[in-house]
């Protein structure tokens, strides 16, 4: 092997050493992209990410290689001539049509899914069973308010969370927001989900989560059980303690100041006290149970990040979403309608929304 | 020297010359000469090269061991700048560390380095003329550059740190002083040197341009024209059309924050429970309309000229003519046409009306139309050629690979609904680290060490050159190709701890990949660094043409002389005819000014 092909080789060896280990490593993780949730526009989201995916990969492909075969085949050697040549219009006019109509072809494919997801929100009329909430966040929490059982925002029964945002399983969502102090972006992962929240705007996200995050106790991983399978399953709904101990590539526990931690991996282990709440299998309502027992799953969250910088506390604007069926959904809202019943109306997060969101944008609360 | 002056001079072919300033301080510091001018650019751009660069070893090294204290500077720095009292980096810190890094990096390294050094130091040489149209306006450009980059280096020493709110500055972010620390004194003096730096741009684009259209020597028509000077004036135009946006933009986003003034701010903006603007009339969105306006221009600003670099280094070590000299010119204006209608694709999730969202994919899907043609002609280029591995080769050779995958990769964000999932993640950082990086810095690696014999004289160091070209392409593809992976799974940008959340957890151990190639990659830069200034001065002599090039410089002794042509040159024909048959003894170039015996004087490219 002389020089030159070594410096090929190099190059060759180079590219594929630098990217196969990542992605495989990602890969057999997670697959290339997270798990989509949202069966209304998130699968078509990640499809047309493959077509670009292909599109790209050909191009990348045949535009390296090129280039890689050019270095190959006409590197200098002594006594050799470059050939003598200004260009070639056929060949120019080609490469610049056809990538023209492929690329207008990739733009108009783009279009029915964008409409779906940022254009054609659905209504209470069209469906009546859709869920309505408001987002307020703020430096650094995500204010979620549910009109209540009255279903209209800015009256007494609304109820107001924080960090906190419940829906139930294979219906409808419509989120709607708008900024109360900087801007933040609404980011489900999971649910291919990105809106920012502007002050003196108001902007939406709709979308639906077909299947409930359950955490595998065994395991120590995410299982995502459809509903028929969830209501099949024995699943505890507390009871269980989190810890974030960084573990190395071998699941081993790694001191703490140790140069390479690796990661931290969450696991979850049943609480000293011993208070386990589980979801009755038949009609999907709490039950106390002494003890850990046969339990395998716990019912998990999906995340909520904000995607936009927002301030220091960016990194940490963390909202957990909790995916139920319908029965759990109804009892989380009764739960809310009592505990305000007890504490009554003068909740501080709720006042917070009304002064603000209900004094100054009094419009955002019209359907 | 006045404008008059020197038409006097191009007349005269040069016997009435003022005498070449002896002092050290009219040399190098107060000089009208184009090419200090244009080290002066360089090695202040130098300087920030290295504080940037350092900024982005803090900000890898805060991702791979999140709230761990920072070997050695972290120790040094307890409790100042943006480290915490144990020498970890703040979070309010890590969001300081990413604003500077990306505003150095852009507005005070890469822009100056192409337009300010490259730009002054070719074009004159370029278009065979001995200075810039108006060379005092070329100084005042270099001395507003300097104070602003004076101030933006003296608000890392403000209370309360350097700017924090990102190098976009989204209103309220930067707007309201109490949003976060940074967005009072360190903002303000972001905006201030921002300002001047436009005033610099518009001074040097406008210099540029008039410099190109009417100094170029006889016979050296448009179509003879080197494409870095035609980048360069493609580039300048951008900087004429597009600079003094970003000048009011940051006019009024300093009224807003000095004099209570409410352009970006819409009523009853809260910060906790105040009210902060009880009477608004502002909007969000329009801060991010005229930057992007600006910026998205920018973004071409950053990569044209290092695509007329690579072109000429490309066809040089090819051998070879440039292919499709005219749809090179073409593709480079129509880059800029369609550069300034694109700028509403970094806003597709902002709140914008979607349906300008579809138009805003479109043209910005349409822009890779004319960055491929450039793509196959350079490949059409090296098709056919005799290439030779100089270092400045191998750089150029990594601008083109690097910017196909910098510009693939830009078609998933453009696709307005795969951009709702990696909009403002990782997938973002890696793209444009590979058009500016991969493609711009490589750029300007190949142009230094290609134009170091005419800037002093002396050759880089060849061996040298090579491991560091290895050692950063290595490291550039292991830091910044995984990002693209991080950003798939959902990686936010500008997050201070990649740990806080389940789903990026799996991630974790390609962030710690990523931040040791990130300190290989920094430590190689050093090498460069080493081998530009170790030659500066103790390299080897250069002779007047060391790589057998064609345009006007190469004529010339290296380094240039004071006033580059004695006499000004006649050019015959186009500055790529490399391997072709003629009678003039010389192997396979031909100098731009020297007629092809027996072919009268119009070679090809003499339209």
């Amino acid at each position: 092997m002389n020089k030159k092909t070594l410096l090929v080789t190099f190059f060759t060896a180079l590219v594929l050493s630098t990217l196969a280990p990542a992605a495989w490593a990602f890969e057999a993780e997670f697959g290339w992209l997270p798990p989509n949730l949202n069966p209304e526009y998130g699968g078509e989201v990640d499809q047309l990410y493959y077509h670009i995916m292909i599109l790209v990969g050909i191009i990348f492909f045949l535009t390296e290689g090129m280039l890689l075969l050019s270095i190959v085949l006409f590197r200098a050697r002594p006594g050799r001539r470059a050939s003598y040549s200004h260009g070639n219009t056929k060949a120019e006019i080609l490469w610049s049509i056809v990538p023209a109509i492929i690329l207008v072809w990739l733009a108009l494919h783009q279009k029915s899914t964008w409409w779906k997801a940022k254009m054609q929100f659905p209504d209470a009329k069209t469906h009546p069973d859709l869920v309505e909430v408001q987002a307020f966040p703020e430096q650094f929490q995500w204010n979620f308010r549910y009109p209540g059982p009255d279903g209209q925002f800015a009256t007494a029964d609304d109820f107001v969370t924080v960090n906190e945002l419940h829906v139930p399983v294979n219906r409808l969502v419509l989120i709607r927001m708008t900024g109360k102090d900087v801007i933040h972006s609404l980011f489900v992962p999971f649910a291919r989900v990105k809106q920012d929240a502007v002050p003196g705007m108001l902007t939406k996200a709709w979308f639906k989560i077909d299947r409930i995050p359950c955490w595998d106790l065994k395991d120590q991983k995410l299982k995502l059980l459809t509903e028929e399978e969830f209501r099949k399953a024995r699943v505890a709904l507390s009871g269980f303690a989190f810890s974030g101990e960084p573990v190395d590539s071998k699941g081993n526990p790694v001191a703490k100041g140790q140069l390479w931690p690796g990661m931290k991996k969450y696991s979850y282990s049943p609480t000293k006290s011993k208070r386990f709440k589980v979801i009755d299998q038949g009609t999907m309502a709490e039950v106390a149970r002494e003890d850990a027992g046969d339990l395998g799953l716990k019912l998990h969250v999906l995340e909520i990040a904000c995607a936009e910088l927002c301030g220091l506390g960016h990194y940490k604007m963390r909202a957990e979403m909790t995916v139920e069926t319908a029965e759990m959904y109804e009892a989380w809202l009764r739960s809310k309608a009592d505990e305000k019943a007890q504490y009554g109306p003068g909740k501080e997060e709720r006042e917070r929304f009304q002064a603000i969101w209900d004094k100054f944008h009094p419009d955002y609360n019209r359907k | 020297m006045s404008a008059e002056k020197h038409s006097e001079h191009h007349e005269s072919g040069g016997e009435h010359l003022p005498a070449e300033a002896t002092g050290f301080f009219r040399k190098y510091i107060l000089t009208y000469d184009h090419k200090v001018i244009g080290k002066q650019y360089l090695f202040t751009a130098f300087f920030f090269l290295l504080v940037g660069g350092g900024l982005a070893m803090l900000i890898r090294w805060q991702m791979a061991y999140p709230n761990q204290p920072v070997p050695v500077i972290g120790e040094l720095m307890k409790g100042r700048f943006v480290f915490t009292p144990d020498g970890s980096i703040a979070p309010e810190g890590f969001i300081q560390l990413t604003t500077m890094h990306g505003t150095l990096m852009i507005f005070f390294v890469i822009i100056p380095i192409l337009v300010g050094a490259f730009g002054n130091f070719l074009i004159p040489l370029h278009v065979g003329a001995r200075d810039v149209a108006f060379p005092f306006l070329n100084a005042l450009s270099y001395w507003l550059y300097l104070p602003a980059a004076l101030i933006i280096f003296a608000s890392f020493f403000v209370p309360q740190g350097p700017a924090a709110a990102g190098w976009t500055s989204y209103s309220p972010l930067s707007n309201l002083s109490g949003a976060t620390p940074g967005s009072g004194w360190g903002q303000t003096l972001w905006l201030m040197a921002i300002f001047l730096l436009g005033f610099s741009s518009i001074l040097g684009g406008l210099n540029f341009l008039v410099t190109i259209v009417k100094l170029r020597a006889p016979g050296l028509t448009w179509g003879r024209l080197p494409l870095v000077t035609w980048s360069q004036t493609v580039t300048a135009v951008f900087q004429l059309l597009a600079t003094p946006v970003l000048a009011s933009a940051t006019c009024l986003l300093l009224a807003d924050k000095l004099i209570g003034s409410t352009f970006f701010l819409p009523a009853h903006v809260h910060l906790a429970d105040t009210d902060m603007s009880p009477t608004g009339g502002g909007a969000v969105l329009l801060w991010q309309h005229i930057f992007w306006f600006y910026s998205h221009p920018a973004v071409y600003i950053l990569v044209l000229p290092g695509m007329g670099i690579a072109s000429d280094l490309i066809s040089t070590f090819a051998r070879k003519p440039i292919f499709g000299y005219r749809a090179m010119v073409w593709s480079m204006v129509g880059i800029m046409g369609l550069g300034f209608i694109v700028w509403g694709h970094h806003m597709f999730v902002s709140g914008m009306n979607p349906v300008m969202g579809m138009t805003f994919m479109t043209a910005t899907m349409l822009i890779a139309l004319p960055s491929g043609v450039k793509v196959f002609n350079w490949l059409g280029t090296l098709w056919g050629a005799n290439i030779r591995f100089a270092p400045p080769m191998l750089h150029a050779l990594s601008f083109v690979s690097m910017f196909i995958i910098g510009g693939l990769s830009g078609l998933f964000m453009a696709a307005t609904p795969v951009d709702i999932h990696i909009h403002d993640t990782y997938y973002i950082v890696a793209h444009f680290h590979y058009v500016v990086f991969g493609g711009t810095l490589f750029a300007i690696f190949g142009g230094l060490i290609f134009w170091f014999p005419k800037m002093f004289g002396r050759m880089m160091n060849e061996f040298w050159s090579k491991v560091h070209w290895a050692i950063t392409f290595v490291a550039f593809n292991c830091v910044f190709f995984p990002m693209h992976i991080l950003g798939e799974g959902g990686h936010m940008r500008r997050i201070a701890t990649p740990t806080e959340y389940e789903w990026l957890q799996p991630l974790q151990p390609i962030n710690v990949f990523i931040s040791h190639s990130a300190f290989v990659l920094g430590a190689a830069q050093l090498i460069f660094l080493a081998n530009f200034f170790y030659s500066m001065f103790w390299g080897k002599k250069a002779e007047g043409n060391p790589w057998q090039s064609n345009t006007l410089e190469w004529t010339q002794p290296s380094p240039i002389p004071y006033y580059n042509y004695d006499k000004i040159p006649v050019v015959h024909h186009g500055p790529y005819e490399y391997s072709l048959e003629h009678a003039n003894g010389r192997g396979d170039w031909l100098p731009q000014n020297e007629p092809v015996a027996g072919n009268g004087s119009s070679g090809h490219g003499s339209k």
